[in-house]
């Protein structure tokens, strides 16, 4: 190895400097201006730092709007769309793992593509679909979606997981008398927990974030989730910032939450070259 | 009955699949053969090629499609070198609490597209916005700039913020291809006396190359259809100019209720999508051996 040189470490330094500050500064300037009084966000030049940092637009977003009721169906949604996904994924993963079967590869080769899918053209068709099923302006609806959206990807990444647990485990336990049923959920699921929750976790995110198809599908405010309740109020005339920046940050907490623990997976995730952002 | 067991276990993620997947998709393309507007769901002539005549002549569509090549271009080119730099920077550091730091500079990519949005209209909000402010205290700038509502800024400001989140993408991937070149291969230039720019074109280049082509095409056909960013941000505004084609497909069906025509235009978006596709298998040379994580 060669010793770097004082000013290549020096320039190393600076550049790994300006890429922290450029990633962080946004989130940062976002939690800031969620803590600043409204009064002071509305000077100019502006203040970098709330100099009075205060919660009243936290109280506000929790009292005066519907934030709360945004994030209890975000959280419904999210969770049992999640559920659903990961429990199909598990058995089609498995499938995909254990077996070698006609039709394997073109399964594979049809769940990636699907990730190509423009998503954005399902909307009017899946419209249409469920204003006949009456599903309309109901969370069922968006957990369908969800669900299904997130199927393909979650069962190439359960396959992944899958393969990964040795299989002599499951034969044993069938030599003792376990269906495969029985194998499966004896055996091969809690051996394989990790990535059970971390495809859970990545279906949940997607599901969490998800704005189009919910903007779409629901009209009446005790319906939105998280997304569009936020997406109203930057479509109203008059922008609160500081309430808005407030639920925000209230928003990102567990996408950041469930970001810090899959992230050593999604290298593996992304390297399947399929992930959604 | 063993033979049947993949089938069985499939049959779920089959279904689902097929139902809420490929069946609308199919219905996109029989549904833009119609005149279908929102409002008059039993009236819906077929007007055969029709709408594909008008999309031709519509000229918000080709302004539509010019976008989406800006956005994608734009956006693609500054990740790749940004995300690039930042993976080589992460791979030749050695020092304490890389692990956080590595966490930290990839977290922008669990922020959704509508929060990038909110996140990034405020940044660049003309009244109060903190870029005016920086460029201003800069020089750069004499008075503030409404960059979301002028024509010539509002879609590279959105091109701004999707850089800022993609930069990450690039980086994990890239990271991961320089984390996996053996340290051997270094060695082994070092000896026959490789300057670092050597190494770095006959070593690195090489070998992260697989990696930097699959990262560049997903991404590439993922930004093409990503829509929700620049919804929220600009709304496709001043009077379309940051306006991609898959926002179109979205407000036509959104705010226009012209279902027909938005499918029209979503059948556009995916043959181009697929086009796309087949290239990217072709230079991929795509097994499905290779999908096994």
């Amino acid at each position: 190895m060669i010793r770097p040189h004082p000013l290549s470490r020096l320039l190393h330094a600076a550049g790994l400097s300006a890429f922290f500050l450029f990633a962080v500064f946004p989130v940062y300037w976002m939690v800031a201006t969620s803590l600043t009084p409204e009064k002071d966000l509305f000077v100019w030049p502006l203040r970098y730092f709330p100099s009075a940092p205060t919660l009243e637009h936290y109280a506000a977003a929790f009292l005066r709007t519907d934030i709360p009721r945004f994030f209890s169906n975000s959280l419904t949604v999210a969770s049992l769309a999640s559920a659903c996904t990961l429990t199909v994924s598990v058995l089609g993963g498995y499938a995909l793992a254990r077996y070698r079967f006609r039709g394997r590869q073109a399964t594979l080769l049809v769940f990636l593509a699907t990730q190509m899918m423009p998503v954005v053209v399902l909307i009017v068709p899946l419209f249409i679909i469920f204003r006949m099923l009456g599903l309309l302006n109901t969370l069922y609806s968006l957990m369908i979606v969800y669900t299904v959206l997130n199927i393909p990807f979650c069962t190439l990444m359960m396959q992944g997981f899958f393969a990964g647990v040795p299989s002599e485990l499951e034969e044993a336990a069938m030599v003792d008398g376990c269906n495969r049923m029985g194998a499966i959920l004896r055996v091969a699921v809690p051996l394989a927990r990790p990535g059970l929750i971390a495809t859970f976790l990545f279906a949940f995110i997607g599901a969490w974030n998800e704005l189009l198809f919910a903007v779409m599908f629901l009209n009446s405010e005790s319906t939105f989730t998280l997304p569009v309740g936020l997406y109203n109020f930057i479509s109203k005339y008059d922008i609160h910032w500081g309430r808005m920046m407030a639920g925000a940050t209230l928003a990102l907490l567990p996408a950041l939450a469930v970001f810090a623990f899959v992230q050593r997976y999604m290298v593996r995730g992304l390297a399947l070259g399929a992930v959604k952002g | 009955m063993k033979k049947a067991e993949p089938y069985l276990l499939l049959t779920p993620a089959y279904l689902l699949i097929a139902g809420f997947l490929f069946y609308p998709m199919a219905t996109v393309f029989l549904l833009s053969l119609r005149e279908y507007q929102l409002m008059d769901p039993l009236n819906t002539p077929f007007v055969g090629l029709g709408q594909y005549a008008a999309m031709l002549d519509d000229e918000y569509f080709w302004r539509s499609l010019w976008n989406s090549v800006v956005w994608v271009v734009v956006s693609l080119c500054f990740q790749f070198l940004l995300g690039f730099c930042l993976a080589l920077l992460l791979n030749s550091a050695r020092f304490r609490g890389r692990g956080l730091f590595q966490a930290i500079v990839f977290a922008p990519w669990a922020v959704s597209g509508f929060l990038i949005a909110i996140i990034w209209a405020w940044l660049l909000n003309g009244e109060f916005g903190l870029v005016n402010d920086l460029l201003i205290r800069a020089g750069l700038l004499d008075e503030k700039v409404g960059f979301l509502s002028r024509g010539e800024t509002a879609l590279l400001s959105c091109v701004l913020a999707n850089i800022w989140f993609g930069v990450t993408f690039f980086a994990v991937m890239l990271f991961a291809a320089l984390q996996a070149i053996p340290p051997s291969l270094y060695e082994a230039a070092d000896m026959d006396g490789a300057t670092a720019w050597q190494s770095f074109w006959r070593v690195t280049a090489p070998m992260v190359k697989p990696a930097i082509v699959i990262t560049v095409l997903l991404r590439a056909i993922w930004i093409f259809n990503w829509a929700d960013l620049i919804w929220v941000m600009t709304g496709g505004g001043p009077a379309g100019a940051s306006r991609t084609l898959a926002l179109y497909v979205f407000q036509k069906a959104f705010l226009g209720l012209d279902f027909g025509y938005s499918a029209a235009l979503g059948v556009a978006l995916t043959v181009l999508s697929l086009v796309f596709t087949a290239v990217f298998l072709r230079i991929t040379r795509f097994h499905g051996d290779e999908a096994s994580i």
